[in-house]
């Protein structure tokens, strides 16, 4: 992509920068936006429309955000201890730690149920 | 808003499309929104009180565990629901320090089921296996609430509240299969939970508030329908551990495919919710208000941390 321009000299040529934008694309109305990559762009108006080029060609979307990329803050990669949170086993607060629930419910001649269940009831 | 445009909002409601915050919407749709999830909102954080009373009484240390992350998932999704229902609430100039302090004052009520005693560990138990089956259903019926920012959240919401079930239903099968005197706890907490169950969904013959969210589909299921789905699904389960359900009139038609039961005391929660007259309503809103005045520093003093720190 030529992002630049001339000022009509032969001699002097103008570079022009755009803005860099963060894509984040939502695929359905009830999915949340999810980061796709990014563009550049001289507006938010024509980030959307560049992002709409670059990343919704063939998948459906219903609604795009660009974000400036020097509004983004983020974690370091370095900095593990932040997100060490698998240090200690937390089966604890994960359903598969209380598998034996299972087991136990059979006991007493009744299925174990989930909360996929209590969904499908609600939509039967 | 013109007739017009209300009309043309319906339509869209009709059609089945989903509503942004950013979206035109009538102000009683506005109002009612904020209404269903503040509400919801401060409900998981009250929730987390009777639980947490458990914490330092847990039988062992995976138990004790298990109830922290199960309190700290309950007061994230306070936060979760708080932040949806500020974004609404904004332009009408009310912020989250209100939301919170709403329920200091009464103007923001709580479920009844917080206002309860959780005497016995069968309750830490309980709790998790009615109180939160009850959420769960209540909750999976609003994944399609014409509110979109309200069912994305609770996308989340639910896949954490299955481990809370989970976790619940492991403390009344350690119990239901333990001795004479668990299994008479178990049975006593049963008791002591199924009126406050059965008014946890509402009265049959709803609010005129409720009336215009089924209207608006910010909610989807009638009180009844949401607790029919709940009595079909526990009261079985009860029974299978051996355990007894405190209703004589509790029996299922196969042609009507629906149950009969005993009406809880409408009146006498209604006005326990509606005055925090509960057992356990005043206490508790004291603790909250000691938490959230008590750390008013630490909020002020993270702005202070956020400054700009002069360069020497």
């Amino acid at each position: 992509m030529g992002h630049e321009t001339t000022n009509g000299s032969k001699d002097e040529v103008r570079e022009v920068h755009y803005d860099v934008y963060e894509v984040f694309v939502q695929r359905e109305i009830l999915a949340h936006h999810v980061h796709v990559g990014s563009v550049v762009a001289p507006s938010p108006e024509l980030a959307l429309q560049v992002a709409r080029e670059n990343f919704l060609r063939r998948e459906r979307g219903v609604n795009i955000w660009v974000v400036l990329q020097q509004s983004i803050h983020q974690t370091s990669y370095e900095d593990t201890d932040l997100l060490a949170n698998q240090v200690l086993d937390k089966s604890y607060r994960e359903v598969s730690g209380y598998s034996e629930n299972a087991q136990k419910w059979k006991q007493f001649k009744e299925r174990a149920i989930t909360v996929e269940d209590l969904v499908n009831d609600i939509k039967s | 808003m013109s007739d017009m445009q209300y009309q043309e909002f319906m339509n869209r409601i009709s059609r089945g499309e989903k509503i942004e915050a950013t979206d035109e919407m009538p102000d009683e749709y506005r109002k009612l929104v904020i209404k269903q999830i503040h509400m919801h909102g401060i409900s998981e954080v009250m929730g987390a009180y009777p639980e947490k009373e458990w914490v330092p009484k847990a039988p062992n240390l995976r138990r004790k565990l298990a109830l922290i992350a199960k309190v700290q998932d309950e007061i994230g999704h306070g936060q979760l629901l708080l932040r949806v229902a500020e974004d609404l609430a904004r332009p009408l100039g009310k912020m989250r320090e209100e939301m919170i302090t709403d329920v200091f004052t009464g103007r923001v009520k709580f479920h009844n089921v917080f206002h309860m005693e959780a005497p016995t560990w069968a309750d830490a138990g309980i709790i998790g296996f009615l109180v939160d089956g009850g959420a769960i259903i209540t909750q999976a019926s609003l994944l399609d609430s014409s509110y979109a920012p309200y069912a994305r959240v609770l996308q989340r919401i639910c896949a954490e509240e299955s481990f809370h079930m989970q976790h619940g239903e492991s403390i009344v099968l350690a119990l239901a299969e333990g001795t004479e005197y668990q299994r008479g706890m178990l049975q006593d907490s049963i008791n002591r939970w199924w009126p406050s169950m059965m008014f946890f969904f509402g009265p049959t013959e709803m609010s005129a508030a409720a009336d215009r969210m089924m209207e608006y589909r910010i909610r989807t299921k009638t009180n009844e329908e949401l607790r029919q789905k709940f009595i079909n699904r526990y009261v079985p389960r009860i029974w299978a551990l051996g355990m007894t359900v405190p209703d004589d009139k509790l029996k299922y038609d196969s042609e009507t495919k629906l149950w009969s039961y005993t009406d809880p005391d409408w009146e006498w929660f209604g006005y326990m919710v509606k005055n925090n007259a509960g057992p356990k309503s005043q206490e508790r809103i004291a603790l909250r208000r000691q938490a959230h005045e008590g750390q008013a520093w630490v909020r002020e003093a993270m702005i202070r941390a956020g400054e700009a720190v002069p360069t020497a």
